[in-house]
């Protein structure tokens, strides 16, 4: 069944495409299977991180270049990613109104995703949604993030370029500098530079990216009247060229990578470990009487327990390591 | 984790009396949804395009001018054509009785008219879903 849902989706079926994202998203039982399946023909997509405060006109943004590099014959993925409540774990997902003229084009798709609770740690399923419209033909994933312009930085693990846009507005100097956002933006772009104090802010941008010794251009743009925008969307493509060049392996990639195996590893191994307990309920059952039988603690019945999968754990870990393979 | 069920909600046609629209989507949302608000305005085309990319549970339709019976039919011939009709379409506005069974007998799963309860509303979206808790 998961073959035909593949098969279906490589053959150009949205309907499939988006069971396999849904499936992604909810790590549901299917997705394992289908992210080792897809991850050999992943990696040729180019991710764009749009981040900036609300306000800034990201969504307009990026229907407007979305339009541009459809014109010019690209494949384009979008991820609008809205903040789920904390509280009720419901989220209104509205990015999606402001692009809504794209709908139904083959060449664009579009996905809406609740943050859905990961607010400081990346979601780990943002990178395997983007790695599957990567896999199924979309040569740009663009991601549209929550935007509270101070605590983007989640988004640079899953793109490989980010962008933050400003707008005159958005405060004075004193906010470029604060860590956070600006830190971790590989390009800033001023939008509604028809309003105010756009001048300025293009000028003291460029002067920090002098400072950080970033080469990159600082971007103006009217979003809503498109001024700009073949600007920067020839900039981005530029990107994608070179990025195509390099193959895959540029740092933030393996960067991203190291960060999944971490991950993976702690995850694996704890439910693994989680399921295993389950199971063998009465080993823990010895355990307790162990510790009343010899008036010893949690702590020690544990280590004694643990201790030579640990260190064989240790011996794994810096035996690759001097070997320099897995 | 379970995983949050996905309503869209779109007004399709001319009518821009999104209020009640607006109020759905939060009351969805208090409710732990996620609701792909899409406004108003859209054709059936962009209605049904978006709920299979968001591959939404339910599409919940808020049409307040009197054109549902040939929208919501579009909307039903439009999901059956992309094989999505699993996807199950709600509706809300002022609908004469007569209509309600009509629509029924179209495909509808359920008419929500003025005076119903959010948590009717929310009662009957959790049942509809097809994302089943044990899935």
């Amino acid at each position: 069944m998961i073959d035909k849902v593949i098969k279906d989706a490589a053959a150009g079926s949205k309907r499939s495409l988006a069971r396999i994202i849904t499936w992604v998203e909810n790590r549901s039982p299917e997705a394992p299977m289908i992210l080792k399946e897809i991850y050999g023909k992943s990696g040729n997509e180019f991710s764009v991180g749009i981040t900036g405060a609300p306000g800034a006109g990201k969504s307009t943004l990026i229907g407007a270049l979305t339009e541009v590099l459809l014109g010019r014959g690209f494949r384009l993925g979008i991820i609008a990613i809205d903040p789920t409540s904390p509280i009720t774990g419901g989220a209104i997902l509205g990015d999606r109104v402001r692009f809504m003229d794209l709908s139904g084009r083959d060449a664009v798709y579009i996905r809406s995703m609740g943050s859905r609770g990961y607010r400081g740690g990346i979601n780990r399923a943002l990178i395997d949604v983007v790695r599957v419209l990567g896999a199924f033909g979309y040569d740009f994933v663009i991601i549209e993030t929550v935007g509270t312009g101070q605590n983007e930085v989640d988004i640079s693990m899953a793109a490989d370029l980010t962008t933050l846009v400003m707008v005159p507005e958005g405060g004075d100097e004193i906010q470029l500098l604060k860590s956070g956002s600006t830190e971790m933006a590989d390009v800033f772009l001023v939008n509604k530079t028809d309003h105010v104090g756009a001048d300025i802010l293009i000028s003291r941008l460029r002067d920090l990216q002098q400072l950080r010794g970033a080469k990159s251009e600082v971007f103006g743009t009217i979003a809503k009247s498109g001024e700009g925008i073949e600007a920067f969307a020839g900039f981005l493509q530029k990107q994608h060229q070179s990025f195509r060049k390099e193959r895959r392996w540029i740092p933030r990639r393996k960067k991203r990578l190291r960060w999944e195996i971490a991950n993976l590893m702690e995850y694996e191994i704890a439910d693994r470990l989680r399921k295993l307990l389950d199971q063998n309920q009465d080993c823990l059952d010895s355990l307790v009487e162990k510790i009343i039988a010899d008036h010893s603690s949690p702590y020690v019945a544990v280590d004694e327990f643990s201790r030579d999968i640990v260190n064989g754990f240790e011996n794994r870990l810096t035996g690759n390591r001097i070997a320099g393979k897995t | 984790m379970t995983q949050p069920i996905r309503v869209l909600i779109g007004k399709p046609g001319l009518d821009g009396h999104d209020r009640g629209a607006k109020v759905i989507a939060y009351g969805l949302r208090e409710a732990g949804m996620e609701v792909i608000y899409t406004g108003i305005r859209r054709s059936p085309e962009q209605i049904v395009s978006a709920a299979i990319e968001e591959d939404v549970d339910i599409i919940g339709l808020s049409i307040l001018a009197g054109a549902h019976m040939e929208l919501v039919s579009r909307i039903l011939k439009l999901l059956r054509k992309n094989k999505a009709d699993d996807i199950k379409v709600i509706l809300g506005g002022p609908i004469p009785k007569k209509d309600i069974e009509a629509l029924g007998k179209m495909g509808v799963a359920k008419v929500f008219t003025a005076g119903m309860k959010m948590a009717e509303i929310v009662d009957s979206i959790r049942r509809l879903a097809r994302t089943q808790i044990s899935e």
